[in-house]
């Protein structure tokens, strides 16, 4: 057997590897991800005051503190025993909305453009956004306004970009000011023209990509998300929901203290990132997706009329249950188009400047979980505490660790379609480390090349000689 | 002229928020520092340097950035003028340079202004909140020469 190994994957959030595995004629027998960093956050915790926990663990991430934030106080919400007012749930969602149309935007135009729109059989020196600045200009422009407004949402609501210490146990700590909801709702036209720019090139493009669509992660799974007592989508709150590859809905309206009947974590012994798993089906085979198009296919519609149209033409294109990895690009666009809507919604509502915004309590429960959908997928939080509320155990399943095991069976769909075990070409790995970033992960906050891959490439015989390599090292 | 003033680090690693600070400080002051000029002043206090940052550097004429620096001597300052990159690639997702910025100013958004760094030499960049003796004693002089910068004839 021999060894493709690329590391680190780029123009990803944190560190991972990809090692692909050839037999002996030189096929491609298995392909993992390797995530590479221990981060400690279930563990360092314990002893910490529950009420500290939003804070704490919006440091797991700096590009989706947010989402981390929401489900953490949703978890103390549910120690305190607490209702929310009205408007403080709905600020929280507001939030939310802006941090999904950042990320989201990032995602598309920052990490994964340059891929769909320069080719991914491209120069490295072009495919990034470099290149994509010299080709569409105007596209790149786009892109920094689509993300600096979603981060204004956030900066204005919560004043801080960057773990802000609004988003509260009990709701968020002070109620929205008149002239943010003014400024929001003004910068909402412009976001949607550029959105709706990028759905149009985007599929306008996708046609030339039907390789990447037949062979990125195309296969039956479950997808997951939550929804609405009606089956719409729902960042924020709503039920977990379960649909198979037929469409047909095998678990619904799961409440988050329920969230352990029907998900279990498995440990393998070659990366950090645990496998969680539909349990009903048992490990493997209970390999489920989250995130943007997993998201569209678990629920039924998103209530919004432009996203909802939207999710029709999806639909009528790529069936009632899409399974291509290479469609949550195009997800991911549709679920900006419904964060702009719904945000508008929310601003509009009758109470949303309401001076009610958050509910105290002391610890009523000793035990709470929070489920809150992150830009890349279901994100969990559930602690236990003693009687003083102090925080005895915590697991977290993270957005992105849903996603592991159908990564994994991804880049080994891709490996063995694009990868030639005796050609080590650009353009194949690319597609390698592609089928990664279709699903956006967050492995954690580190920094990394973008463009310019620092990759190490070693192909090593049986007998561990080293039979080829490939090293590029960017310049910093 | 309108002038651009960003200050970026993280404020909770001790000096590391020396930018961040001392920009909030100039803000403060600017009246008395720049006299009139004051008023086409913007300030901009960061975690980090973004790529929206392009947009206001091509707005202004002028525009200083104020960093910590672990090879100075804590207080000490070191002044350089920013030269926009040539490649300008998108090298760390979490680090845009001011070199990239200064680029992409002129690239996407039409012009390119002058671009100066001010790195202040830092003691500490352990987790804490404030700044170290040396470093807050320096302060003042940091405040005149950021203005010095910013009212240059020629720089």
């Amino acid at each position: 057997m021999r060894d493709i190994v690329i590391d680190p994957v780029t123009r990803i959030e944190g560190h991972a590897k990809i090692t692909i595995h050839l037999d002996d004629k030189g096929a491609v027998e298995d392909a993992r991800l390797h995530v590479t960093q221990v981060r400690g956050f279930e563990k360092f915790c314990e002893g910490r005051p529950f009420y500290e926990m939003p804070s704490l663990m919006a440091r797991i991430c700096g590009i989706c503190p947010i989402s981390h934030l929401l489900a953490s106080s949703k978890a103390c919400d549910a120690l305190m025993g607490v209702r929310l007012p009205d408007a403080g749930a709905k600020l929280r969602y507001v939030v939310h909305l802006g941090q999904m149309i950042q990320s989201h935007a990032l995602s598309f135009f920052h990490l994964s453009a340059p891929d769909l729109l320069l080719g991914m059989d491209a120069e490295p020196a072009v495919r990034n956004v470099v290149g994509l600045i010299q080709k569409d200009p105007e596209l790149a422009k786009q892109g920094i306004q689509l993300r600096k407004f979603g981060q204004q949402i956030i900066e204005w609501l919560a004043r801080e970009r960057v773990h802000p210490s609004w988003i509260v146990p009990g709701g968020v700590n002070r109620p929205l000011d008149p002239e943010v909801r003014e400024r929001i709702l003004a910068g909402i036209p412009e976001a949607m023209k550029i959105t709706e720019g990028a759905l149009k090139l985007l599929k306008s493009i996708v046609g030339e990509f039907a390789e990447e669509v037949e062979h990125f992660g195309n296969f039956d799974s479950l997808h997951m998300g939550l929804v609405e007592p009606d089956g719409t989508l729902n960042f924020y709150d709503g039920g977990m929901r379960f649909r198979d590859a037929k469409g047909k809905i095998i678990a619904d309206h799961i409440p988050p203290e329920a969230y352990a009947d029907y998900i279990g974590e498995a440990v393998v012994p070659w990366s950090y990132l645990k496998m969680p798993y539909y349990k009903p089906q048992g490990y493997p085979d209970g390999l489920y997706r989250v995130g943007p198009l997993a998201r569209l296919n678990a629920a039924d519609k998103f209530g919004t009329p432009k996203a909802d149209k939207e999710l029709k033409e999806f639909r009528k294109t790529y069936g009632p249950v899409a399974k291509s990895s290479f469609l949550f690009h195009y997800a991911r666009l549709i679920e900006i188009v419904f964060s702009l809507e719904k945000l508008e919604q929310l601003l509009n509502a009758e109470n949303i400047l309401d001076k009610r915004v958050r509910a105290e309590a002391g610890v009523n429960f000793n035990e709470g979980v929070g489920i809150s959908e992150a830009p890349r997928g279901t994100l969990i939080h559930h602690y236990k505490v003693d009687d003083d509320g102090l925080i005895t155990w915590a697991n977290l399943i993270i957005a992105t660790g849903n996603n592991n095991l159908a990564i994994n069976k991804s880049i080994k769909q891709v490996s063995q379609h694009f990868v030639d075990g005796d050609n080590l070409k650009e353009g194949a790995l690319n597609r390698v480390e592609a089928v990664v970033r279709a699903y956006d992960p967050c492995l954690s906050c580190s920094t990394h090349a973008l463009g310019q891959m620092p990759m190490q490439l070693q192909l090593v015989s049986p007998a561990g000689e080293l039979l080829d390599e490939m090293n590029r090292m960017p310049d910093v | 002229m309108n002038y651009l003033l960003i200050g970026y680090g993280n404020a909770l690693r001790g000096d590391d928020g020396a930018g961040p600070l001392i920009a909030e400080r100039f803000e403060a002051e600017a009246a008395s520092l720049m006299g009139e000029a004051a008023r086409t002043l913007k300030v901009v206090v960061l975690p980090q340097l973004v790529p929206e940052l392009a947009e206001g550097m091509a707005l202004a004429d002028r525009v200083v950035l104020i960093d910590a620096a672990h090879n100075l001597k804590p207080g000490k300052t070191a002044v350089r003028r920013v030269t926009p990159a040539a490649d300008a690639s998108e090298k760390r997702i979490h680090a845009y340079d001011p070199s990239t910025l200064a680029a992409w100013a002129g690239s996407l958004y039409g012009k390119t202004p002058e671009v100066h760094i001010i790195a202040v030499g830092a003691a500490s960049f352990e987790f804490h909140e404030g700044l170290s003796p040396k470093v807050e004693e320096a302060v003042p002089d940091i405040l005149k020469e950021i203005a010095g910068v910013f009212l240059a004839e020629e720089v």
